[in-house]
């Protein structure tokens, strides 16, 4: 997809064409959803986060530059729309009826039986160690590896500057590598390190 | 370098932005140490880990039910950090303290350049505070008669502040929790 059809569709969204919003979603809504789920773990939270991401996108559309890609702006309010999620968690009721979270490994899309269970064990890992970051350097290297941003851009997404941003990535990589170490007789940490 | 600064190395390393210098520095010092060595044989592990990992593709229905939302006009919940009123809140309580702090400065720079002005201003004040004492001296006289008089209120008393502090905890406590959050179980149904 060009970025002069994306304009075409900013600016006929931005006269109340929600069709033409509805193409941008079509265009970011995988990005945005996986940014949702690697932050949050949960699928039916990262769907959540993902259309209350497209509504203040959709809401506040008027605010957009042009000088930056859509994809970076909803990516932005994405990020810190699950950080503050995040923040909110911190005390998480679970009541005898609503039950446990579902562990990541049931959330495996559709593949062949063996490909599905190798998948979905290496993806609960990843979350696993991911869910050991606290959200703002989890939100650094979810835009570093699944989006492949540079410092400067994710400082900008997340309002900070590139020194925090590589001091944030080099503390989350330690955290990682520890957890490595520690799980390392884990079956799903060795399917994890095999595939990769 | 400092062990600190080693470490840094590799995590640059790892997004390949050290020149050949730097990166040549970084390998002579890992072959010295070991427990580095570990370090960036584990940091590269994660690193690899991380970047094999694929991207999680949103539901196909997910577009549909958005545009569903914006259609029957949902809109976003506001987040209350941002909101309107602590924005005006916070202009006013500045609007407000600037011409209050000319004020009290003006006085304090006036007081302080005059010697006469200042024993004055002393002399007011520790009138002040010699009147508040006098006061104070009169409430706990006036207190220790109406307890004498009456001792059941000094046991009225001590009950109902306990209490009052603990709802005005609970209170607090209700006000103030964090958002609850819940989850479902998802259940697969295998046929038979």
């Amino acid at each position: 997809m060009s970025v002069e059809i994306e304009q075409v569709w900013i600016a006929q969204a931005l006269q109340g064409d929600q069709a033409a919003f509805g193409e941008l979603v079509k265009a970011h809504q995988n990005a945005v959803y996986n940014l949702c789920y690697r932050m949050l773990g949960e699928r039916g939270e990262a769907e959540d986060a993902a259309q209350e991401a497209f509504l203040r996108a959709y809401a506040h559309l008027d605010r957009y530059d042009d000088d930056r890609s859509f994809r970076t702006w909803v990516l932005s309010i994405a990020s810190n729309h699950c950080i503050d999620r995040l923040r909110k968690r911190r005390l998480t009721w679970l009541s005898l009826d609503e039950g446990l979270p579902p562990h990541p490994a049931l959330n495996s899309d559709a593949l062949e039986p063996e490909d599905a269970v190798i998948n979905s064990e290496r993806n609960a890992t990843i979350q696993l160690m991911l869910a050991e970051l606290t959200p703002e350097y989890r939100a650094a290297v979810v835009l570093r590896y699944w989006y492949d941003m540079s410092y400067t851009e994710i400082a900008e997404m997340l309002n900070t500057t590139e020194s925090a941003i590589k001091s944030r990535l080099f503390r989350a990589r330690q955290v990682l590598a520890e957890k490595m170490t520690a799980s390392k007789s884990n079956a799903a940490m060795r399917l994890a390190w095999e595939g990769s | 370098m400092t062990q600190q600064r080693h470490k840094r190395a590799m995590n640059l390393a790892i997004d390949r932005l050290l020149d050949q210098d730097e990166r040549s520095a970084l390998d002579a010092h890992l072959d010295q140490s070991p427990d580095d060595a570990r370090l960036w044989g584990r940091m590269q592990r994660a690193d690899r880990m991380l970047r094999s990992a694929p991207m999680i593709h949103a539901p196909q229905s997910f577009s549909t039910r958005l545009m569903s939302a914006i259609a029957a006009g949902r809109q976003p919940t506001t987040d209350t950090r941002y909101g309107l009123g602590i924005a005006i809140g916070l202009m006013v309580a500045a609007f407000t303290a600037i011409p209050i702090l000319g004020i009290v400065l003006f006085i304090i720079g006036s007081i302080l350049s005059d010697m006469t002005a200042l024993q004055l201003f002393l002399s007011q004040i520790i009138l002040i505070l010699n009147g508040l004492s006098l006061l104070v001296g009169d409430l706990m006289r006036a207190v220790s008669t109406f307890v004498t008089a009456n001792p059941l209120i000094v046991v009225l008393a001590l009950v109902m502040l306990p209490l009052t502090a603990l709802w005005g905890y609970m209170m607090w406590g209700l006000m103030t929790r964090y958002q609850q959050v819940t989850y479902r179980i998802p259940v697969r149904v295998v046929a038979s």
